[in-house]
């Protein structure tokens, strides 16, 4: 372990960092743009120039092992002007777009620029002209002009999304980022290029005008889009969410996300959503209160004798939700019954993307509910069953057996669906619990690998909308055997008296990034 | 709590007398030229009236530039407004009055306002939106008569913002004037 100076500061260091990861594991901070801590270094920005004793040159930060004894200065008038005068050759080629940048706000050369005080340029002649919003890939849009050349997004479609889509054509000043003639940036990751470009040069097409993004509020939460639970935040202002954004969780998604995963938040805010209970009456789905909608599914429940009654889980239920539902059917029902789910499935990938496609099979498995795969779901509904009580509307996900399945359950006496969105199911259904989305309640998941994380309410729920904890005690309440609590906290400290494999957790311990359970 | 505000009278000041004459002949030179300064305009209409005061609202007050009336957006040569919905003006706002929906346009500057509302009954005419606006795009005018029995007409919407730029010329001269590149 080097012994190094920074600052004046005699400090520890592993061997083989550089001077830049040295001086941010130190809290020194060193301005810089092509760094990227989960890229390989490129050194391209010179940014990052800080004083050596005995290195007759000012040098690199990122590209600098440490030694032992160096002596490094970071903040003396020599660096200030070198960096001031790197400052002024990026601003030479880059437009005064801030006002309709989509970056402005998250910029760092605006922030860099505004540290160093650089108020007006030297540069005399015609900036660089550039294709100004050219679409390089079905949802990234690229700025010629803005871009500094860091080369962030190269190294990432090479190292990370191995794709290799991108390069920088032509030399010196004419230098440009495109992608290979034939092709466009269209890999299942292409967004992360947006994330880790420090200007504003390529942004998101879904994002782009929406916001500014000192408006967002962020709201630390899991991913629903698959089995692997990507860390996410969730960007929302005044009830209505904009956009994904992943957050760093060594464990399970380093600092990336899937495009796939970005527009999960589409769910949110559609036409179809269901926002008031109802029931059906006559032939015609009526709204009513929620609790006359318990009343009914009370009733109806009692009249039908319990190994006639089945129940389908939700894969994309939190695991309080999976518990709660568990207890409702087999303490409140008293069905004996296993609970089978189905989950949805997608073509995975060694990155991120898993083949599960919910946010929570591997919770649900651990609860004792059974999961099968889409092909699978006429074995679970046939049989002697009367009445159905189902979660979320995967059982109808597969086009082969939808309409087998729709006819099956229309024959049911009773069929309760608890989901977000309006769809056939619902549509047959004798009464529709309206239900939350993923940003719309709190609780935990557990991924594929069974790290459990916390995902947190971002935004409420539409109308009368409920979170399905809140929903399953109003049904256990007119059985008349309500729960003890549906406080998510208290829920999991009860999980973890319960069930064996989740005995090490309980809110406080998660934090932001989670834990591993038992197994 | 007493202010020194470090004022030194001169001996003129302080045997107090005169300047107390000064004051009175100021005051009664005021009172007596509004008793009988209508009366050249009574015997001869194109005379105009020495008084001070005014007959509104058939008579208008011609405002200086440096008055703050009511925000507006500058509408350019081209009949688009020059707003680029950047959002300064959002968040620099006291009062939180302002807000706009950015949308994308065809046009070169690419974005623009697709809605903008100023809602004036909030608004408390600081000056900060024209201040901080980067492109000129919003500006005060020398409107003030904006008060209204319901609330909900208080909202402006963008076409009732809209100021074509010849009407405004005085006040951007003005600011550019004032708020100028180096004039920080």
């Amino acid at each position: 372990m080097p012994t190094f100076t920074i600052n004046g500061k005699e400090v520890k260091t592993e061997a083989g960092k550089t001077i830049l990861q040295a001086a941010v594991a130190n809290g020194v901070r060193i301005p810089h743009f092509c760094y990227h801590p989960h890229l390989s270094i490129d050194g391209c920005c010179r940014m990052c120039l800080v004083e050596v004793e005995k290195i007759p040159k000012l040098t690199i930060a990122c590209n600098t092992p440490v030694t032992e004894g160096m002596v490094v200065r970071t903040n003396t008038e020599k660096v200030l002007k070198a960096r001031k005068g790197v400052m002024e050759f990026q601003l030479i080629n880059h437009p005064l777009d801030c006002p309709i940048c989509d970056q402005a706000g998250e910029c760092k050369l605006q922030q860099y620029t505004f540290e160093h005080g650089i108020t007006h340029s030297r540069f005399r002649e015609e900036k660089r002209p550039g294709r100004k919003r050219f679409k390089i890939g079905p949802r990234v849009v690229f700025d010629e002009e803005r871009c500094i050349l860091c080369r962030r997004c190269v190294r990432f479609c090479r190292e990370v999304s191995k794709t290799g889509e991108l390069a920088v054509f032509s030399r010196g000043d004419k230098s440009i980022i495109n992608t290979y003639p034939g092709i466009s940036l269209d890999n299942k990751y292409s967004l992360n290029t947006v994330d880790i470009c420090p200007v504003g040069a390529l942004t998101n097409a879904d994002f782009r005008f929406q916001v500014r993004v000192w408006f967002l509020e962020e709201t630390k939460a899991v991913c629903p889009g698959c089995s692997n639970n990507c860390s996410i935040r969730i960007c929302h202002r005044r009830g209505k969410v904009y956009r994904l954004l992943p957050r760093k969780n060594m464990d399970v998604n380093k600092v990336w996300m899937c495009d796939n995963g970005r527009i999960t938040h589409k769910q949110i805010e559609t036409s179809n959503r269901l926002t008031v209970p109802l029931v059906k009456k006559g032939n015609k789905l009526e709204e009513v209160s929620w609790n006359e909608a318990f009343d009914t599914i009370a009733k109806g429940i009692q009249k039908i004798k319990n190994n006639e009654i089945g129940a389908i889980g939700s894969p994309h239920a939190t695991n309080e939700e999976c518990y709660l539902f568990n207890k409702l059917i087999k303490n409140v029902f008293n069905i004996k019954n296993d609970i089978e789910c189905i989950v949805p499935s997608w073509e995975a990938d060694d990155l991120l993307i898993k083949k599960e496609k919910a946010a929570n099979p591997q919770g649900a498995r651990e609860f004792g509910v059974k999961t099968n795969d889409t092909s699978s779901v006429k074995k679970i509904i046939k049989g002697n069953l009367k009445a159905l009580y189902i979660i979320g509307n995967d059982i109808i996900d597969n086009s082969n057996t939808k309409q087998d399945v729709l006819q099956t359950l229309s024959k049911l006496d009773f069929l309760v669906v608890q989901d977000t969105h309006n769809s056939d199911l619902s549509s047959i259904a004798n009464v529709v619990l309206p239900s939350a989305t993923f940003a719309e309640k709190e609780g935990t998941f557990t991924n594929i690998n069974g790290f459990v994380q916390k995902t947190n309410r971002a935004v409420p729920c539409p109308a009368k909308a409920k979170p399905d904890l809140e929903i399953l005690s109003g049904v256990a309440k007119a059985m008349g055997r309500p729960f003890e609590t549906i406080e998510p906290d208290k829920v999991m400290d009860e999980i973890s008296k319960n069930v064996k494999s989740f005995k090490n957790i309980c809110y406080e311990k998660l934090g932001e990034t989670g834990i591993k359970i038992n197994n | 709590m007493i202010v020194n505000r470090n004022i030194t009278m001169t001996w003129w000041e302080r045997i107090y007398l005169p300047e107390i004459f000064r004051g009175i002949s100021v005051t009664s030179n005021h009172f007596f030229r509004n008793l009988i300064g209508f009366i050249p305009a009574l015997l001869n209409k194109d005379k105009k009236r020495k008084i001070f005061t005014l007959y509104y609202p058939d008579e208008k007050v011609e405002f200086p530039p440096a008055y703050r009336g009511r925000p507006v957006l500058v509408v350019d040569e081209n009949g688009t407004e020059r707003c680029v919905a950047c959002g300064l003006c959002e968040i620099v706002c006291p009062a939180k009055c302002i807000e706009i929906q950015p949308d994308e346009t065809e046009l070169e500057k690419e974005r623009y306002p697709k809605s903008f509302s100023i809602n004036m009954a909030r608004c408390i005419f600081c000056g900060f939106c024209e201040e901080v606006c980067p492109k000129e795009a919003i500006v005060m005018s020398d409107e003030c008569e904006i008060a209204d029995l319901d609330r909900n007409k208080m909202f402006y919407k963008k076409d009732q913002l809209l100021i074509s730029k010849n009407k405004l010329q005085k006040r951007l001269n003005y600011i550019k004037e004032i708020y100028g590149k180096w004039n920080y």
